[in-house]
């Protein structure tokens, strides 16, 4: 019998959801908030909401699991999604304005600062009115002139990339373009308990290849409660070139991330050796998409596997040897298809309660989970150029990460732009650690120190 | 070679729109460093060629034709005088 329209339906979760459900639980039951995220769009002035709010109940009516809670079927152990009716309210929207604005956003609410705002935004919880949103959007009315919009989302439904594809849907809403995002997901393959086990393997032996270097943080194991804090450094046009031809004649054209999971592992280093200390290496999990490329969707669900890439201490004397080794790594991976490996692994536990789930990531590196977070998220929605009728000068996300590792160093590029996000959590990095890491961090970046750059940080 | 490298990249690596050929720019239907590296794999077990690290520049995968003509010049028979 088909459900009617008023009763709530179920969505299967995908396998990833799995990981970050147990992340957001880890996070909620060791005092650090939840696993909310923040994708950021600059804009040339304030958005319009005229059609920016019928946009937002629109997108909910369209997309009725935003509002969706997880349920675990206790005949199964499996989770599932519980989609309600679609709520009779738009996504909830905040307006804000920087005192000394203009006030075109007349029923705002002042601030002073928007990144302050913007970072407690993050912490608080989602639900409005007994409904359990998984996104808020926050629109800023800047001092001079300038918007900004951030849509702050749960892991639990939504990844950086969905980030990326629900602001885009939003943009479209607003513009009266109502176009089904629906798109093919990757079939996962049938495979018998034994087969499942094979295919487990690579990435099993990959873990424990780099169980014997160790994944150290910058936290240490053990869980520390308190919030997250988010730096961005934007490089002008000019820098963001110069950077994109240091990075083609060292990773090649084809391969920018491979140099900037190794320019974050050296950022790291570099803090760990100010401490006294010099591990055997890192391990940095990055994730990998498995949503086809160029795809309008899916917007939900944790559409990725992991890489888990390693540094031992002898690749990271130079920028280029560090390169050359996650190239290597990148390479080898990939035809080894431990993205699909990692993935059969979750499959796996897909039925573990989260704090076993959790206990059982953390357990291979003695309480850690890998030594920082990182990514390299390459072009911010390219195909976006306005959004509710406001040009878009910039884009990007403050990823939320727990403790441990407490830190990340994330990259993404808008309309030629670099943007650099450090994160670091509560007590996990000192301001003086946070300079020396960015110092790093742009010493390999343009192969010279460039202290230009981080005035006033 | 290129309508079979056109079908390839469609139903393997990228979401194409409607029109996309083999002079279509790949990068602006979504191509990324992963998905090079998968269409390198592709290549691999399809036509049995591995292409060198020098021929892996952004120009060389702009289109289903660029990435042919890699293909088809190590997979020629060398002519020896």
């Amino acid at each position: 019998m088909a459900a009617g329209e008023n009763e709530a339906t179920r969505e299967a979760v995908r396998v990833a959801d799995c990981f970050l459900l147990a992340h957001d639980d880890f996070m909620r039951r060791t005092r650090q908030g939840r696993h909310v995220s923040q994708s950021i769009l600059e804009l040339a002035r304030v958005p319009e909401l005229v059609r920016l709010r019928p946009a937002l109940v629109r997108l909910v009516q369209k997309h009725p699991l935003l509002a969706g809670r997880l349920r675990r079927d206790w005949r199964t152990w499996l989770l599932y999604w519980e989609v309600p009716p679609a709520p009779d309210r738009g996504l909830p929207v905040g307006l804000w304005r920087e005192r000394g604005s203009a006030g075109v956003l007349a029923e705002a609410a002042e601030i002073e600062n928007t990144m302050d705002l913007l970072q407690r935004v993050m912490t608080e919880p989602l639900d409005v009115d007994g409904i359990a949103f998984k996104a808020r959007l926050d629109v800023v009315e800047m001092r001079d002139g300038r918007g900004r919009v951030a849509l702050s989302w749960s892991h639990l439904l939504i990844d950086g990339k969905g980030a990326e594809l629900l602001l885009a849907e939003i943009g479209r809403l607003c513009d009266g373009v109502d176009v089904t995002c629906e798109a093919k997901e990757p079939a996962r393959p049938e495979l018998t308990f034994k087969e499942k086990i094979q295919k487990t393997k690579a990435a099993i032996y990959r873990l424990e290849d780099l169980a014997k270097v160790g994944a150290p943080s910058l936290a240490g194991p053990r869980p520390r409660q308190g919030r997250g804090y988010y730096q961005v450094v934007t490089l002008g046009q000019e820098d963001s070139a110069r950077l994109t031809a240091r990075v083609e004649a060292m990773a090649g054209a084809l391969f920018p991330m491979t140099f900037y999971v190794a320019c974050a592992t050296r950022a790291h280093d570099r803090v760990f050796r100010q401490r006294g200390r010099e591990p055997k290496g890192y391990v940095v999990s990055v994730p990998v998409q498995t949503r086809k490329r160029g795809a309008r969707g899916p917007l939900f669900h944790n559409q990725v596997s992991i890489f888990f890439f390693g540094a031992v201490r002898e690749v990271l004397g130079s920028i280029e040897a560090a390169t050359a080794s996650m190239k290597q790594q990148f390479a080898e991976m990939t035809r080894g298809k431990l993205e699909e490996s990692f993935l059969t692994v979750l499959e796996m536990m897909m039925r573990l309660p989260s704090w076993i789930f959790m206990h059982v990531v953390r357990w291979q590196f003695k309480g850690e989970m890998c030594s920082f977070f990182h990514s390299h998220t390459g072009a911010f929605a390219p195909e976006m150029l306005e959004f509710a009728g406001a040009q878009i000068t910039n884009a990007y996300h403050l990823p939320c990460l727990a403790t441990p590792p407490g830190t990340g160093l994330f990259f993404c590029e808008r309309g030629g732009q670099v943007n650099i996000t450090v994160t670091w959590r509560e007590g996990c990095l000192s301001d003086e650690e946070r300079k020396l890491m960015l110092e790093q961090t742009m010493e390999d970046l343009f192969g010279e120190p460039r202290p230009d750059l981080l005035h006033g940080f | 070679m290129e309508q079979q490298l056109v079908q390839l990249v469609s139903e393997r690596l990228l979401e194409t729109r409607p029109g996309f050929d083999a002079d279509s720019n790949l990068y602006e239907s979504g191509l990324d460093s992963m998905a090079i590296m998968q269409l390198l794999i592709l290549i691999e077990e399809e036509y049995g060629v591995a292409l060198p690290e020098s021929e892996l520049t952004r120009q060389n995968f702009s289109t289903v034709r660029s990435v042919a003509g890699l293909i088809r010049a190590r997979t020629a028979p060398s002519v020896e005088g």
